[in-house]
């Protein structure tokens, strides 16, 4: 393990405003909320924070956190890129800020009014699209969505994959979903029959296989190893955090790559995250796989190596991955069901797991798995107890 | 023309120095594909270099516009209001005989698309500079 950031830092604080679809208030107010919650979880003061961490995709710049809650002492700051891909590599970030010595406390944050400001699917106002997005924009390719059908299309040819089959994303997270109050969806149940029989948004995609539109903020707190001990709550330690990336690469939109199903980016991120952890799949008791459409969940969990290329529809079945199965997946109801905070509130949800606070609790989590976005420059998190 | 003008008008793409050529190709009805001169690998996207062997030195070759449908999607809730009096509409990836992949229009009814159809490639000016990729099932 030499080099490796194993078990060197931890989550210790956590920080959410509730989800909504309309937040009523800035998305600058939502980041220092959820920043000062996530302190004040972790027992610490914001004249504790010396590192600040935030993803691309945030329009609340680090300034504003800095200025809105009078931090003195940062002296390192980092943004980093790549959107869904990004949240599980600001932990990465986080732990290297820490591991090195330059910083005791930083603090990450994922900001957002994605329902009632800037919606990601839609595209009204943008009249041209540059270079990889030119080759399908014209044609009405043009929305994550619509990119997401083209390679679910081709989940169905190659495997031979039904939406009875991916039924058992969309239906198992809502049932997370429907235990967590925190939740958008969680006075709603959904069946597997209205699944089935919900019309086509993008064929063969319906709005059940896409993530909400959230506003609200997340945030966390990383502190060393040896100081997450002495603090009030309990800490998750950062076992792996690891980024990857491979030629050829674009966000979601790789039809030209020789294997259309497989994410080069994804299957790198994955090596990665198992030599840096020394684990296996086997070993992850839970798991909060990126969900921003149910069939791309089925895709990583083949490129994470649960299974086979091909057998997720199978693998998916049978109550694995629900509470009480063998692999819970999701279990505050993921991007599909609690909220879209663009994959960051998926790590919450990892350390609720190991401090066995989560409203679907898996019993006796040693190892508990988030990963971030299939399909761009991504990144993946084990979090230890 | 009697049809009022759009309020939006039709996404189109921004046409960069490293991509002009494959642009141009479609403005005279040549799909064209990358190709390094040295290590003859063949490439698309195009790229400013060769990414297998760093060759600065690339070229372009003509596909025989013949291939398969790979996969496609039918929009029925449009996310663009160009797109709004169109649904549904099909787009559909094809698979050229040369190997390389490209996205287009097709004229088809959707309900016969199918993986493997057969499709030739057609070619669509949509304005003075842009002409678009439109695919017709091939008998
Ligand atoms: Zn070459």
């Amino acid at each position: 393990m030499s080099g490796s950031l194993r078990r060197k830092a931890a989550i210790v604080g956590i920080g959410a405003t509730e989800f909504s679809a309309n937040s009523g208030r800035s998305e600058r107010r939502l980041a220092v909320e959820a920043v000062l919650a996530a302190l004040d979880d972790a027992g610490l003061r914001a004249d504790d924070v010396n590192g600040i961490v935030n993803s691309d995709y945030d329009d609340t710049n680090q300034l504003d956190v800095i200025n809105a809650l009078g931090l003195r002492n940062i002296r390192a700051y980092a943004t980093i890129p790549h959107g869904g891909g990004s949240p599980c590599g600001t932990v990465a970030q986080a732990a290297m800020m820490v591991a090195s010595g330059v910083c005791s406390c930083v603090v990450a944050y994922r900001s957002l009014n994605e329902r009632s400001g800037h919606r990601y699917g839609s595209s009204d106002a943008v009249p041209t699209f540059p270079w990889v997005y030119g080759l399908h924009a014209p044609y009405g390719l043009i929305v994550p969505g619509e990119w997401t059908a083209v390679h679910a299309r081709r989940r169905m040819i190659e495997f031979g994959e039904t939406r009875e089959q991916w039924a058992a994303v969309p239906v198992t997270f809502r049932a997370h979903a429907n235990r967590n109050p925190q939740a958008m969806q969680y006075r709603k149940p959904l069946t597997r029959e209205e699944y089935l029989n919900a019309p086509m948004l993008a064929e063969p995609l319906c709005r059940y296989d896409y993530c909400l539109e959230t506003d609200g903020a997340v945030a966390y707190v990383v502190t060393s190893a040896e100081r997450a001990r002495a603090l009030k709550s309990v800490p998750a330690y950062i076992h792996a955090a690891v980024q990857g990336t491979a030629f050829p690469v674009w966000y979601q939109t790789n039809w030209y790559r020789e294997n259309f199903t497989t994410g080069t980016e994804v299957v790198a991120t994955a090596g990665h995250l198992w030599k840096e952890s020394g684990l296996t799949p086997r070993d992850i008791d839970v798991a909060q796989i990126y969900d921003h459409f149910a069939p791309l969940v089925l895709t990583s969990l083949e490129d994470f190596g649960f299974c086979a290329k091909g057998e997720a529809g199978a693998f998916i079945g049978d109550g694995r991955i629900g509470l009480g199965g063998e692999l819970p997946l999701n279990t505050a109801g993921g991007l599909l069901s609690e909220g879209y905070i663009h994959g960051w509130n998926l790590i919450l949800e990892g350390v609720r797991q190991i401090r066995g606070t989560s409203t679907a609790q898996v019993e006796d989590v040693e190892f508990s798995l988030v990963t971030s976005c299939w399909g761009a420059p991504t990144s993946a998190v084990i979090f230890s107890r | 023309m009697t049809q009022p003008m759009p309020q939006f008008p039709r996404p189109l793409p921004q046409i960069d120095r490293d991509h002009a050529e494959w642009w141009a190709g479609l403005r005279r009805q040549e799909l064209l594909v990358q190709e390094c001169l040295r290590c003859r690998k063949q490439l698309f996207p195009p790229e400013p270099l060769c990414p297998h062997c760093h060759s600065p030195e690339m070229g372009w070759r003509r596909s025989s516009g013949i291939g398969k449908v790979y996969s496609w999607v039918i929009v029925r809730r449009p996310s663009h209001p160009w797109f709004a009096d169109k649904v549904p509409y099909a787009v559909v990836v094809v698979e050229m005989q040369e190997g390389f992949r490209v996205v287009g229009s097709i004229d088809c009814p959707i309900e016969k698309l199918r993986d493997g159809l057969p499709v030739e490639a057609g070619f669509e000016d949509v304005d003075e500079r842009v002409t678009l990729l439109r695919f017709r099932v091939a008998v």
